[in-house]
């Protein structure tokens, strides 16, 4: 269906969005190995948006809420997070090192120049030789 | 100490001699404190153009091996490349 300017394609598919929508659904359905290749590929083309797709429904009120009560429930869970919190703490890692350094902030870790950070950590380094020595 | 790299190598060295026995434990902890708050000036700075929403270069927080591209450094003196 070629249209010679943009609004015009714009009110068709308005006007046949859901119809469109169903059919390349049914398509989906009918051909499941392609559709998974073409997924495969559209996703290999575009790593970014997968990326961003997954963060968005994670971000999800219910899929923070579930993962809270998954969390309250698994002690399993809770002890591997800590023993992972506690390797990033006893290898100064740099999510460690950021969250340290952004306490008290307005900023998150993240919005942390690297410099800073590596310097922060040399000197996080130091003071626990110090207090070793002490 | 012209950058943050600068004086990442500085505390190195200094836990190397405490780790020697080649400097006292209050020897270290002087300079412990004075990078602690030099790195907190520094975090103070960074902030501040986060909360006014602008980003411009920090000298003094730049690798010297880093790439400059962008905007002038704003650390209240203009550089020779300017």
């Amino acid at each position: 269906m070629a249209y010679a300017n943009k609004d015009d394609y714009k009110k068709w598919y308005a006007a046949n969005r859901e119809r469109m929508i169903a059919k390349a659904r049914a398509w989906e359905m009918a051909h499941p190995a392609e559709a998974a290749q073409k997924k495969r590929e559209y996703l290999e083309r575009h790593p970014e948006r997968r990326k961003a797709t997954n963060s968005k429904w994670a971000r999800k009120p219910e899929v923070l809420a579930a993962r809270v009560v998954k969390r309250k429930e698994s002690a399993e869970l809770r002890a591997r997070e800590k023993q992972l919190r506690e390797h990033y703490r006893d290898t100064l890692a740099d999510c460690f090192v950021r969250r340290v350094l952004a306490q008290r902030t307005g900023m998150k870790g993240s919005e942390l120049p690297q410099t800073l950070v590596d310097a922060h950590r040399e000197l996080m380094r130091l003071k626990r030789a110090i207090n070793e020595k002490l | 100490m012209k950058n943050c790299d600068e004086l990442r190598t500085e505390l190195a060295l200094t836990f190397e001699q405490l780790k020697a026995g080649e400097i006292k434990p209050g020897e270290a902890a002087e300079l412990a404190n004075l990078a602690g708050k030099m790195i907190g000036s520094a975090k103070v700075q960074v902030e501040y153009y986060a909360l006014r929403k602008e980003s411009p270069r920090i000298e003094w927080l730049e690798s010297p091996n880093a790439q400059v591209t962008g905007a002038a450094p704003m650390n209240g003196e203009r550089s020779d490349d300017l």
